[in-house]
């Protein structure tokens, strides 16, 4: 372990209060060391979340107690933790090797140490002692730590708003308003693009390391808030204008910043007198959603080679941008 | 398992199994995001052995409810 934790996953049945709520009618009082751990994490800017294996109508209780409103993106559940932690790091939008999970059930510690080496496990009696570690934060509060708590804030309001919209997807977009910058990477960006390389799946093509040398970026912004980077191409090169790789965060692909990105690429290969353009991507069932988007930016396959396609876009005319989101160039 | 009652089961209504065959499955139809479309061919490969990801490159199938049928049906 070597980097700060930012979000600790509790288990709740015999870690946050004792015994079983399903078998208690209503939820047991929590233990005040468990309390007290979620206030200090509170304090230092660390988010909480649940990784349970209770129906989640313990968590609709969970939030009429008084633990309500702590926990963001709980999990309840009869699937693996380890599953649990991922969608928790996905949704977060965070890197597994900065969660910790406590649960006092020595085989559920066991099986997400053995399949995620990188989360930092506990007992709860070892809570107490892990705050005092620097991985915990014993310190001032990061502007960082904030914003992620803003961020996640806002893409819960966002979610809100999307599921009580009667309109189209496209009519809800418009209503966001959109907007995004399509530029050149500087070497400030450097170290946010290659985590954002790595921690992509379902928006990415190859799942390659991002290539040194210069690259697009594409940053997104609505009337929730400004997400700054999201998503990332290295320049096209060769007589072929190949791009190796296309990543892009889930939470801007799930607002149709994937054909944004590849749209703003054929347009630069364009103005530098390219005739069409080509992705490899991998054929899995995971990055679905990056062909979506390659699909939707008028890309189509031309060629297979074992689990990697090639998509093309012909570069005859000039490509524009999707008409629900206001794109500026800074090329 | 037909492709339709996998998709209500997905999607979570049983509505869909009444709705005709050129409804679009994503924008201007049922509008099934990214993560949902995942989900529906992963419970179509399990439950067909069709694996639409790897055969559909430009992923046509996924257009409407019939092409989605009858790609299933086809493989």
């Amino acid at each position: 372990m070597s980097g700060p934790v930012k979000v600790v996953v509790w288990d709740l049945d015999g870690t946050v209060w004792p015994g079983v709520a399903l078998e208690s009618g209503a939820l047991p009082e929590p233990y005040p060391s468990a309390v007290a751990a979620l206030d200090t994490l509170a304090g230092r800017g660390i988010l909480v979340s649940v990784a349970s294996r209770n129906p989640a109508e313990i968590g609709a209780l969970v939030e009429r107690s008084a633990l309500a409103g702590r926990f963001v993106a709980p999990q309840y559940g009869w699937g693996r933790k380890a599953d649990a932690l991922r969608r928790i790091a996905d949704e977060i939008d965070v890197g597994l090797d900065t969660l910790a999970f406590v649960d006092d059930d020595p085989l559920e510690r066991a099986d997400v140490e053995r399949t995620l080496p990188e989360v930092t496990v506990l007992a709860p009696h070892e809570v107490a002692g892990a705050l005092d570690w620097p991985e915990f934060g014993a310190g001032p509060v990061t502007a960082a730590a904030l914003s992620r708590l803003d961020s996640y804030r806002q893409r819960e309001r966002r979610r809100s708003a999307r599921a009580g919209f009667a309109g189209s997807e496209e009519e809800f977009l418009r209503w966001c308003e959109l907007r995004a910058t399509v530029r050149t990477a500087t070497a400030e960006d450097r170290d946010r693009l290659v985590e954002l390389a790595r921690r992509t799946t379902q928006y990415n093509s190859t799942g390659a390391e991002l290539p040194d040398g210069p690259a697009v970026v594409l940053e997104l912004a609505d009337r929730f808030g400004d997400d700054g980077l999201v998503g990332v191409a290295p320049v096209p090169h060769g007589p072929e204008w190949t791009v190796d790789l296309v990543a892009v965060s889930c939470r801007a692909g799930g607002r149709g910043a994937v054909p944004v990105l590849l749209t703003g690429l054929a347009r630069l290969a364009r103005s530098q007198d390219a005739r069409r353009l080509l992705v490899p991507c991998r054929l899995t069932e995971r990055n679905v959603p990056i062909r979506l988007g390659l699909k939707q930016a008028g890309f189509t396959a031309v060629s297979r080679d074992g689990d990697t396609a090639v998509y093309e876009l012909d570069l005859a005319a000039a490509p524009s941008y999707p008409d629900w989101i206001d794109v500026r160039e800074q090329w | 398992m037909s492709v339709r009652s996998i998709l209500a089961e997905v999607v979570g209504d049983p509505g869909v199994l009444d709705l005709p065959a050129e409804t679009p499955l994503l924008s201007g139809g049922l509008g099934l995001d990214s993560v949902t479309v995942v989900r529906l061919l992963a419970a179509i490969r399990t439950a067909t052995g069709v694996d639409v990801a790897d055969l559909d490159l430009d992923l046509d199938a996924l257009a409407t409810i019939g092409t989605l049928t009858d790609f299933v049906a086809t493989h």
